[in-house]
């Protein structure tokens, strides 16, 4: 007796990881929130510079697929690279810019390539440097409130603060911690911090839930974090290079993360560096970007530290504020080489047995 | 205890649709069986009756006449209504009989009439096993009588293994098998020892199975046999020989003695072995484990070999829900069949029918780099880098970057998130790399 709906294929006949097209979609979704939470506090413009990403990505992708057998847009890989990119972007900026990056980020980046996987370097790392390199008045202009510039601005006009916190600086150069910050700080510092005789100084709640302009992925740092450890939990990245990435980073500023601020050695807020700058969303999904990243777990957690030293060095050595996604972009233009090397002498050694 | 394993790679594989631990139920007799002549890797038996004759149930009806090929014998009496070319499960096609169920059973509910191998000559026992039809019970299911001899004529020291490695949980037949039988088996092996001129026998057992093997290794010493139990652990594919043999010469050096050659054997295998010496029964049925997220009651079934395997599901409760893929064999390496006449061979261990939920999508779609495939290699490729070779027709370069080593455990493509066929494509590597 033959069964109609019964399929058949070579082994194995069940899989025990989920799909690519599973895993995509998942991201994509996961990134929806934090693009609401920074959507909800500016009149909703993160939301028409993510749509405007995530339309002209799709659209894109789908008419390449025009002509032939491929439905790239079912993989999910397009939505989740405009999501990314909308991430990285001002939540001011021209919806314009978006679309023009995202369309950038896929047709040049990742379609002229071969596709999913074949691209060398990050699309929405691409795309967004296509903006910033295309329209770089518009991008300054749309961060031109935002702490992190306001930040640049204070230090360059010569103000410092002796423990070298850039939150200080930020409170003298007029920034004011909200009533919610105030409000939580204050339940904190009464209740649990009292009694491990801790105290949180105030603007750090702020910093995940930021009203101020910024990129997407800074105004939704809650929201992201929740993304993060939901991907996590799905295992849908290599969770060691994150880590890694973080520990590296955690370790360098606070080593000399006080001294463009005034303070000394040993003294770097690491809290703020982790919630500011793209440094979340980077390290979770830049980084950890197979399809970017090398071949073997030795080199996985090499290039995890190398990146986050590139960053800290960007950002706290150089001027970039939003250093790591730019450090993740400078480390896949070398990974192609990385991948060249292990495959010569990590797995070829056959050659010679 | 010290536990020994392969270094690297492997998985944790599990399946809830499994059946679970626990005895095996008699199947019913199926009205209709379908014998193929040829029920294993090697060649296939030439049929000896004719269409309308009589068959007795352990009758030889198929007559192994060349290497690698294996006696075929009737698994219920009856009359055979006629002969047919049957697509295997592994995709060969065989000339199988069909016998109509009737008559009187020759050995069913019968008592067990044991006979004394003691005195018998290696040779002796080399050709009752060969006369009773006993292959190894997966796959590739090569003859015994064929390893024993090629271990006699070896003439060196071997160590033949009984493999209570449970690494898969649809091998739950053969650990059934080991639970009921363990006497059975302790006794097969030692058969298998004396045909083969061997005197050293082992047992790797996977660690949580740890006292299944100890009562196993004291059974042995009822023979006059010392045994070794190795522990190992239950990572697949530890069973494999490759996985197998690495583990076993860790214990070797660990502590100072030599196996020499390693023959493993299947507790199946070793209580086939049993029945055709001890008991003068040649093998008629297998255990065999059905389930799947499609089946109702997953059970371990001791099936007659020709049975359908749509009887044996019909067995479990039939279906709860039409399966998007049925399986012969474990899902991680079996062969996929769409008709559910076809036959329990002997090297039938599992029939899995799955749902679609349980497959988690066949959709191929590109690579995208994400290292899962190296990660779980035991041995230590890069099967994304021989999958690309393979699509661009580089087989040299794939056969230098070790396509040869490949095993075909499939680890590599059961963790591939874009479901590419790597398993194939790196078997394709490897044979235009042997004929290169």
């Amino acid at each position: 007796m033959i069964l109609e709906k019964t399929t058949i294929g070579s082994a194995p006949h069940a899989y025990l990881t989920r799909t690519t097209a599973h895993r995509m979609w998942l991201v994509s979704a996961c990134l929806v929130p934090p693009v609401l939470q920074s959507a909800a506090g500016d009149g909703w413009r993160s939301l028409s510079v993510a749509l405007a990403a995530v339309v002209a990505a799709l659209l894109s992708e789908a008419v390449l697929d025009v002509g032939t057998e491929r439905r790239s847009v079912a993989d999910g890989s397009a939505a989740a690279t405009a999501l990314v990119l909308a991430l990285l972007l001002p939540n001011l900026i021209n919806p314009a810019a978006a679309a023009l990056g995202a369309i950038f980020a896929i047709v040049v980046v990742k379609r002229s390539f071969g596709g999913l996987g074949s691209n060398w370097l990050n699309p929405a790392v691409a795309g967004w440097l296509f903006i910033r390199a295309s329209w770089p008045a518009a991008f300054s202009a749309a961060l031109s409130r935002s702490p992190l510039n306001e930040l640049g601005v204070a230090v360059s006009k010569g103000l410092s603060d002796p423990n070298g916190s850039p939150l200080a600086i930020l409170k003298v150069a007029g920034f004011k911690a909200s009533g919610i910050d105030t409000l939580v700080s204050r339940s904190l510092n009464d209740g649990i911090l009292s009694w491990m005789g801790a105290e949180l100084p105030g603007g750090y709640v702020d910093l995940f839930m930021s009203a101020d302009p910024g990129i997407i992925a800074d105004r939704g740092a809650l929201a992201l974090l929740l993304a993060t450890i939901i991907l996590l939990a799905h295992r849908s990245m290599r969770s060691a290079v994150p880590g890694v990435f973080l520990f590296v980073l955690a370790a360098l500023v606070r080593f000399g993360g006080a001294l463009p601020y005034g303070g000394s050695f040993g003294g770097g807020d690491v809290l703020f560096s982790f919630l500011t700058g793209g440094t979340i969303l980077g390290a979770f999904l830049l980084i950890a970007d197979p399809a970017t990243g090398p071949k073997s777990e030795r080199s996985v957690v090499a290039i995890a530290a190398v990146t986050a030293a590139i960053a800290y060095g960007l950002r706290y050595r150089g001027a970039e504020q939003y250093a790591a996604p730019l450090a993740a972009g400078v480390v896949n233009a070398f990974v192609p080489y990385v991948r060249m090397v292990e495959s010569r002498y990590l797995y070829s050694r056959w050659r010679h047995s | 205890m010290k536990i020994y394993g392969f270094v690297r790679g492997g998985l944790d594989y599990d399946d809830d649709s499994a059946p679970a631990r626990s005895r095996s139920s008699i199947a019913f007799l199926p009205a209709l069986s379908v014998i193929p002549m040829i029920q294993h890797e090697g060649a296939a038996a030439r049929p000896v009756v004719a269409i309308g004759d009589y068959v007795e149930e352990g009758m030889v009806i198929g007559r192994a006449e060349s290497k690698g090929a294996a006696n075929v014998h009737a698994p219920v009496p009856g009359r055979v209504l006629r002969s047919v070319l049957w697509r295997m499960s592994d995709g060969r096609t065989s000339e199988a009989l069909v016998v109509r169920l009737g008559g009187g059973f020759a050995k069913l509910g019968k008592r067990k009439e044991l006979f004394s191998w003691n005195g018998l000559a290696p040779s002796d026992l080399q050709r009752l096993i060969a006369e009773r039809g006993v292959t190894q019970l997966e796959n590739p299911g090569r003859p015994v009588a064929e390893i024993v001899a090629a271990v006699r004529a070896a003439a060196r020291k071997t160590t033949v293994v009984a493999t209570l490695v449970f690494d898969d949980p649809w091998l739950v037949a053969d650990w059934a098998v080991s639970e009921e039988r363990t006497d059975d088996i302790a006794e097969g092996l030692a058969i298998v020892i004396k045909a083969a001129g061997s005197a050293v026998a082992a047992v790797a057992v996977s660690a949580r199975d740890r006292q299944l093997g100890a009562r196993l290794v004291s059974s042995i010493e009822r023979f006059g046999i010392s045994a070794h139990l190795v522990t190992v652990r239950d990572r697949y594919p530890q069973r494999n020989s490759r996985e197998l043999d690495y583990s076993l010469r860790l214990f070797e050096k660990k502590n100072g003695i030599e196996f020499g050659a390693i023959v493993p054997f299947s507790p199946s295998t070793l209580a086939a072995v049993y029945d055709a010496v001890r008991a003068n029964v040649p093998l008629l049925e297998r255990y065999v484990a059905v389930g799947g997220s499609a089946v109702k009651r997953p059970a371990v079934l001791r099936l007659r070999i020709g049975a359908r395997i749509g009887d044996a599901i019909a067995e479990c409760g039939g279906f709860l829900e039409e399966p998007r893929r049925i399986v012969v064999g474990s899902p991680l390496t079996g062969s996929a069949v769409s008709d559910l006449d076809v036959p329990v061979t002997k090297t039938t261990f599992a029939v899995a029918a799955l749902t679609d939920c349980q497959i988690r999508g066949s959709v191929v779609r590109a690579c995208i780099n994400c290292g899962s495939c190296r990660r779980v290699c035991p041995v230590g490729l890069d099967p994304e880098r021989l999958h690309k070779l393979a699509l661009l027709g580089l087989y040299e370069q794939a056969k230098s970057d070790g396509a040869l080593s490949c095993h075909g455990c499939g680890c590599c493509a059961t963790v591939c998130p874009s479901r590419l066929p790597l398993r194939a494509t790196i078997a394709l590597c490897a044979a235009n790399g042997r004929r290169a």
